[in-house]
């Protein structure tokens, strides 16, 4: 899942930024409205972290702009304005959900992650794919019972597929929610990492739960073809 | 409870039945004292009648001839009205039939001589009647008698024939019962009167003082609705009584000032508040992320640590400008007013800015001449030179200019003052935001994103120089320059100030120049700077 993180606050960007990338999120930041809106704009996020006072462009009038761009992207918005007006104005204004400055950072975290899975229609923190199980509020993965570890590129990637499973994902759709401004992917690294993930949850003599749609991309499905 | 209310009514009550009562009291004296007067009128216009029907014969015999038609109940056996005459000797003359053959006692000579004399008296049958002795003297024919000539000119009864006969005592009495009955029944009768008096004035009474008080009630049970949550409410001022219009208008300029300061505070709180969480959220996330995930290298925990401090440092920082704040703005905020050389003080304040206008390639030119002496309070002046000179600092764009120059001057009512003034360029100041300048934690930049600067240094400045009742001015000068301008009243007077410009002149070596700098700006000429430094970043010094 792709977050951008939009804080002028050069310590807490820092922080948060750590914390979702170590949780598996891919991350942007920007630490002003101008240019957290430019990658809005740009980018598919499934989640934006969204500071409400911010130099350039405030963060309500760059939630409103984005909202009339179309963009449907969830944003939480992170802020030190704790009235009932004020969290009444960022949801008016497009806002998903609110969190008050200073907060928990498991809450923030299971904050994004409720975030992620709604946008793909997702309600329930485990992902069943057969026997494949994704919790991701533990972000854990079982298989017949049996845990599997992964990395966290791992586990982002295949929590993207379990919640769109069914559906054929392109390489651009992952480059784009997997990772971020950071990493510049190379022509195979999706299929590297697709494959590495196929080593880890797989069963022998079973066929793939990944399958690949030659010249469209990767379908993560437990129905035979 | 005390009760306007029921405190009035009783008093008007009480006040009223009073007089009622008294007026009434009066009245039934005065009537009764007449009817009583009236009756010994009467009771004496009888007894002269009676005393007229006394006769004297040629040869001194006494005749009484009473006329039953006239006084017919006189002739009737115990009639409630009855006579007795005396003779001068004290023998019984004459009786009336209606006394049934009873006695009367003879009065005891009226004291003074007078001829006659009303009294009370018990009758035989044990009533009360009223009497009126007095005394006549018959003569020969009707006219004889003088009723009223004092007794000492009466010639005792004993005299000769063809002298005045002596005179006789008539005791004429009547029954008072009727007029007993009469005053009785006034006073019945005056009572109920006070009976109703005294339920109507009730009555009256109440509905006047609860409709004389309702605006009064209405006002406390209007002033009893207002708690913190409707300060907005104003009282009525159009059709209240004239007495209550003083009271509401003050009461709605109260309520308007209380709003004022409760949003002020809540404003206030609100921004202590803010302020606080953000460097709050980033000691806390911090902590997390490390107890999360954490680091096992010496520079990632270092690095952490010094983040650490630094937060504390920003926290400590808001909380030592909060309470500085707090303290200049108590009503009892002391501050030591001593007389100081503003060079002294500027060059102090400017030392903790230098290296940042070095590092932001700022051009400072700093002009304050020797010798200067202002009077304020060491600490608050340093702090307050230290904020203005940050500020101008912080907020002055990267290459620019900020100028500090000094002067001594010649203000209205032939008073000298220390005038300095602090210029900056500060394009990103609008007029509109001069007036939120003084407002603590007011920033231009809405995002607060500067962690250096919480919002408070010019609050302080407004603090410090209304603790030292030092003059503070700030303009947007045609060129868009930000200045300030900081008086310092007049010092002439102080004798303190005259020994420290003494003594920093002798310190200094440069006495000439600096008392003839003081010397020029009280007498009004125009002060030639004693010295100008001009100088960029680090190397800048007064």
């Amino acid at each position: 899942m792709r977050v951008l993180l939009v804080e002028d606050s050069d310590r807490l960007r820092h922080l948060i930024a750590t914390a979702l990338r170590r949780s598996g999120f891919a991350v942007d930041v920007a630490c002003d409205g101008m240019t957290g809106l430019r990658s809005a704009e740009n980018n598919d996020y499934d989640v934006i972290v969204l500071d409400l006072m911010l130099p350039a462009l405030d963060g309500l009038s760059l939630l409103q702009r984005l909202r009339a761009a179309g963009r449907e992207s969830h944003v939480l918005v992170v802020t030190a304005r704790d009235t009932v007006e004020d969290r009444v104005r960022g949801l008016e204004a497009g806002a998903d959900d609110y969190l008050i400055k200073p907060f928990a950072l498991e809450e923030l975290l299971a904050r994004v992650q409720a975030l992620a899975r709604r946008r793909h229609g997702a309600k329930s923190p485990v992902v069943a794919v057969g026997d494949l199980r994704v919790d991701t509020s533990r972000r854990s993965v079982s298989r017949g019972g049996r845990t599997i570890d992964l990395t966290a590129r791992e586990y982002a990637l295949l929590e993207y597929l379990a919640v769109r499973q069914g559906a054929v994902v392109s390489r651009t759709e992952i480059e784009a929610h997997i990772y971020d401004d950071r990493v510049e992917p190379m022509s195979n690294v999706v299929d590297a990492a697709v494959y590495a993930l196929r080593r880890k949850i797989d069963v022998p003599g079973a066929p793939s739960l990944i399958r690949t749609r030659r010249g469209m991309g990767y379908v993560l499905s437990a129905e035979p073809e | 409870m005390r009760s306007i209310r029921r405190q009035l009514t009783v008093r008007l009550l009480v006040g009223t039945l009073a007089v009622a009562l008294g007026a009434e009291l009066g009245l039934f004296l005065y009537l009764r004292d007449e009817l009583a007067e009236q009756l010994d009128v009467a009771l004496l216009a009888k007894a002269r009648a009676l005393g007229s029907m006394v006769q004297v014969s040629p040869d001194g015999t006494l005749d009484f001839e009473l006329s039953e038609r006239a006084m017919p109940e006189f002739a009737q056996a115990e009639h409630p009205e009855y006579f007795q005459v005396w003779r001068a000797d004290g023998s019984v003359f004459q009786r009336s039939e209606s006394l049934a053959g009873g006695d009367l006692p003879l009065p005891p000579p009226e004291p003074g001589g007078h001829r006659k004399r009303f009294f009370d008296m018990p009758a035989a049958d044990g009533r009360v009647v009223r009497a009126v002795a007095t005394r006549v003297r018959p003569t020969p024919d009707a006219d004889a008698w003088v009723p009223d000539t004092p007794a000492a000119a009466i010639a005792p009864p004993a005299s000769p024939a063809g002298a005045e006969p002596p005179p006789l005592t008539i005791m004429l009495a009547m029954d008072r019962e009727e007029l007993d009955e009469t005053v009785a029944h006034m006073g019945w009768g005056l009572l109920a009167i006070a009976g109703g008096i005294a339920g109507g004035v009730t009555l009256v009474v109440t509905a006047v003082v609860r409709r004389g008080l309702a605006p009064l009630r209405e006002l406390g049970e209007a002033a009893a609705r207002i708690d913190s949550e409707t300060l907005a409410y104003r009282f009525r001022t159009d059709d209240v009584p004239e007495e209550l219009k003083p009271i509401c208008l003050r009461l709605n300029d109260l309520l308007a000032r209380m709003e004022e300061t409760l949003v002020r505070a809540r404003r206030f709180t609100a921004d202590v508040a803010h302020e606080l969480r953000t460097p709050l959220a980033e000691l806390r996330l911090l902590a997390e992320v490390v107890l999360k995930w954490p680091m096992a290298d010496a520079e990632a925990s270092a690095r952490n640590y010094g983040d650490v401090l630094a937060i504390a440092r920003r926290m400590e920082g808001v909380v030592a400008s909060l309470l500085s704040l707090v303290r200049c703005q108590s009503v009892d905020a002391s501050c030591n007013l001593v007389t100081l050389d503003l060079r002294d003080v500027v060059a102090d304040a400017w030392r903790g800015h230098s290296s940042e206008a070095g590092r932001r390639a700022l051009t400072v030119d700093v002009d304050v001449p020797d010798g200067l002496a202002v009077r304020g309070d060491r600490g608050m002046l340093g702090s307050m030179f230290g904020n203005l000179f940050g500020n101008a600092v912080a907020y002055a764009p990267a290459g620019g200019r900020v100028t500090c120059v000094a002067r001594a001057e010649r203000a209205p009512a032939d008073e000298s003052r220390v005038v300095l003034t602090l210029e900056n360029d500060n394009p990103g100041l609008g007029e509109d935001d001069l007036a939120h300048l003084w407002e603590p934690f007011w920033r231009k930049d809405a995002a607060r994103s500067d962690a250096e600067h919480c919002g408070l240094g010019l609050a302080l400045v407004k603090a410090y120089v209304r603790a030292m009742s030092i003059g503070l001015a700030v303009e947007l000068t045609r060129s868009k320059k930000f200045r300030i301008t900081v008086s310092f009243p007049d010092t002439r007077d102080d004798p303190a100030a005259r020994r420290t410009t003494t003594e920093l002149s002798r310190q200094d070596g440069t006495g000439a120049a600096a008392q003839a700098t003081l010397l020029a700006s009280a007498s009004g000429r125009a002060a030639e700077p004693a010295a100008v430094a001009s100088a960029s970043g680090p190397a800048a010094r007064v």
